[in-house]
């Protein structure tokens, strides 16, 4: 069953990442990566990462791609105008890579140091571990993270705003 | 395959594919699909490392990144939309104001 | 777990903690204030970056060596250029709002949140601290890029910029996925950079770093990775170029620096890659700039040879092991550039038009005759650049070569001479027009009273800073 699992989930990932780059029209494309999203959320929740799978999915596929969405909307879903070598080169250039690294991948990762399959439930298995180490070990980084999101939201108010004439007598700075 | 390599060949193809799609594509839109593309497969290298040396680093970098790329999408997305008003495309075909 | 025992050491944190509180107090008061109180933000913007640098001069707190259980290192020597170069930002920003912009004092907020990212990403002793500093400063510096959002080409710059530090970002999380996956050590020191030197001898390892490397190299701007630089300076706002040029580029350079030291000796390949790496830089730099009439587009090229030239230094140390020598070296020509590039910027900005993205050497005919000062600075400042004594570009140029003759790199010495060179002729080119005969078609200077006392400041220190030298090699 989670050999299935597994190969279903790799499928929905690889297949939604090509769609991406070969598929015409933004819908096409922004479902196609939203599959790929299921499909990642799924082999996460096979490494027994849950807290993370569910965050993947509320977080990517579920604001993320929307965004993309919403924004596609107001463009209008117009196509790209690829032609059809193009995306034959870019699907023949993703077999390669399938390749190369289905080649490369194995002998990279032999001798690493392994504890193998855990015998419980992975430590990232617990949202609890998630907690405590974000407020103990990670703090500083989680501030920083902070003030990120402070400049993302400052920067895209600021950027999206419209821009109106400056008038002298209010000083709208 | 199995043990690190069965998580860690999606990954990293989901990397080539985001990579493949970011040089190649005219399109910003899906451009900046592929740049999330390419974080996703190096989020999933990330915990894929994680899951099996049973480290929590791994999974809360993982954390981060799913932020940040969240973050860089709407500062992204609301620069493409602003220049959508102004010059009416996002074909990198057709962005020369720049240059000589 | 028993979370007594964890230290956080928030002191050592606390000129980060004074500018992130200012950001925020400007934000938060920028939504309450009236629109007639809304210079005094920019006053308030100021004084915070002041108090931040005064914090970082005197408010040494005692504490252990590594901060955050080994998440910063107490190195801290770059806040006070990163504040500085943020100082200057701020300045003309005065002089680029005033010329019509919007929301100055958002801007300031952005800024000041991106001078502390680099002084994080500079401080951090672990790859996930600069990874997540890393993309604030990006961030921040891509927001900054777009700022003028009614012109296309402050507009492309910022998504030009979007795009490739999209695509670099992402490569140096691969890389350093890769170095967590090495596995060198447990849990949270597995990203420690003590903890490098062990892992040369496995091959994810040695991946990884190419890929941070390869992540690094655009944030400097080097070949291959340099394609972004011209169009991104061009259509950035004036005081963003500015921070673009000497910011973010002494930021990525000094990281660069701690990781190759972290790394030991690396062997006669990675040397020569970054051999490679530095010439092509010098040689792309210098040649591209000859061609460029558009001021901006030359300063970027401008920067891309610099960096070359500082990756040559970063070689030489690699080689020679000298760490602390190198320091001083690479301090003092990064603050030579700062002096050099800010005061450059600084006339580029007095002149008219909102959108300084059209600004051309032909612009700066008669300058001569129009402005003293600015003609003044122009000079002393594009001599510093071009590496003529006794400006402190020259000696921090003859540092990088002394350096690089002692580890006997030959053929880099004469490429980087000759790149000086050529870069002789670009700028004396621009010097030139300023004192050539106007036609009427100029664009008009607008001096504005913020920036003239700093220019000459400025282009005072770069005539008297090589005295700096008199005090360590003074014979």
């Amino acid at each position: 069953m989670e050999t299935f699992l597994y190969y279903l989930f790799c499928a929905m990932c690889l297949c939604g990442g090509l769609g991406v780059i070969i598929l015409r029209g933004y819908v096409n494309t922004a479902m196609s990566m939203l599959v790929s999203m299921l499909g990642v959320a799924g082999l996460m929740f096979l490494m027994q990462a849950y807290f993370v799978a569910i965050l993947m999915v509320s977080v990517y596929a579920g604001a993320v791609l929307v965004l993309f969405i919403f924004v596609v909307m107001l463009m209008g879903d117009t196509t790209d105008g690829v032609n059809i070598w193009k995306k034959l080169a870019l699907l023949a250039l993703w077999v390669a890579a399938g390749c190369l690294v289905g080649w490369f991948a194995p002998e990279m990762v032999e001798g690493l140091r392994s504890s193998g399959p855990s015998a419980g439930t992975s430590v990232l298995a617990e949202a609890k571990n998630y907690g405590t180490a974000l407020f103990t070990e990670f703090m500083l980084p989680f501030q920083i993270v902070g003030l990120l999101l402070l400049a993302a939201m400052v920067g895209v108010i600021a950027i999206a705003k419209p821009f109106t004439v400056r008038n002298r007598n209010n000083d709208m700075d | 395959m199995e043990g690190l390599n069965q998580f860690l060949f999606p990954a990293l193809m989901l990397f080539a594919t985001g990579l493949m799609g970011a040089m190649f594509k005219r399109n910003l839109i899906t451009i900046f699909m592929s740049i999330e593309l390419m974080l996703c497969g190096a989020m999933l290298a990330m915990l894929a490392f994680a899951s099996e040396f049973n480290d929590m680093a791994g999974g809360v970098f993982v954390f981060f990144i799913l932020t940040i790329a969240a973050a860089e999408v709407a500062v992204g997305l609301a620069i493409i939309t602003q220049l959508f008003k102004v010059e009416n495309t996002v074909s990198t075909k057709g962005m020369n104001t720049l240059g000589d | 777990m028993d979370t007594s025992s964890i230290v956080y050491g928030w002191n050592e944190v606390a000129t980060e903690a004074v500018l992130a509180v200012t950001s925020v107090a400007i934000v938060a008061l920028a939504a309450v204030v009236p629109q007639q109180a809304r210079k005094w933000l920019s006053v308030l913007g100021f004084a915070g970056l002041l108090g931040a640098l005064l914090v970082e001069v005197f408010y040494v707190p005692e504490s252990a060596d590594t901060l955050f259980a080994g998440l910063l290192s107490k190195d801290s020597s770059f806040s006070a250029f990163a504040i500085a170069c943020a100082m200057l930002s701020t300045l003309m920003g005065v002089a680029y709002f005033s010329k019509g912009g919007k929301n100055r004092s958002e801007f300031l907020a952005v800024l000041i949140i991106c001078t502390m990212g680099m002084i994080l990403f500079v401080r951090s002793n672990n790859l996930m601290v600069a990874f997540v500093a890393f993309e604030c400063v990006t961030l921040c510096l891509y927001v900054m890029a777009a700022w003028a959002h009614n012109k296309s080409a402050s507009l492309e710059a910022g998504v030009k910029y979007l795009v490739i530090s999209g695509v670099s970002g992402a490569t140096f999380l691969l890389g350093i996925a890769f170095v967590y996956g090495a596995g060198l050590a447990t849990h949270i020191d597995l990203l420690n950079f003590a903890n490098f030197s062990a892992g040369l001898y496995s091959p994810v390892f040695r991946i990884g770093m190419v890929l941070i490397a390869a992540g690094l190299l655009f944030k400097i701007a080097a070949v291959p990775f340099q394609f972004w630089t011209p169009d991104v300076y061009q259509g950035a706002p004036t005081p963003v170029t500015a921070f673009f040029a000497v910011a973010s580029k002494a930021a990525g350079i000094i990281f660069l620096s701690r990781m190759c030291i972290a790394l030991g000796p690396m062997g006669d390949r990675a040397e020569f890659a970054f051999s490679v790496i530095a010439a092509l830089t010098i040689l792309v730099g210098n040649l591209g700039a000859v061609t460029q009439v558009n001021v901006k587009r030359l300063m970027g090229f401008s920067s891309i040879a610099n960096a070359g030239y500082l990756l040559v230094l970063i070689i030489a140390m690699m080689k020679l092991r000298n760490v602390d020598e190198f320091y001083f070296a690479v301090y003092f020509y990064i603050v030579a550039y700062m002096l050099a590039t800010y005061a450059i910027f600084f006339v580029v900005n007095q002149f008219e038009g909102y959108d300084d993205y059209d600004q051309s050497i032909s612009d700066y005919r008669g300058l001569s005759r129009k402005s003293a000062t600015m003609t003044g600075s122009l000079v002393v400042n594009l001599a510093s650049l071009a590496g003529i004594p006794p400006t402190a570009g020259f000696f921090g140029k003859l540092l990088i070569l002394i350096f690089a003759w002692a580890a006997q790199m030959y053929w880099l010495m004469g490429i980087m001479i000759f790149g000086s060179v050529v870069s002789i002729y670009y700028y004396f080119a621009w010097m030139r027009a300023a004192f050539d005969t106007p036609s009427g078609t100029e664009k008009e200077i607008q001096p504005s009273i913020s920036l003239l006392p700093t220019m000459v400041a400025l282009s005072i220190l770069t005539l008297v800073f090589s005295g700096v030298l008199l005090k360590f090699y003074a014979v």
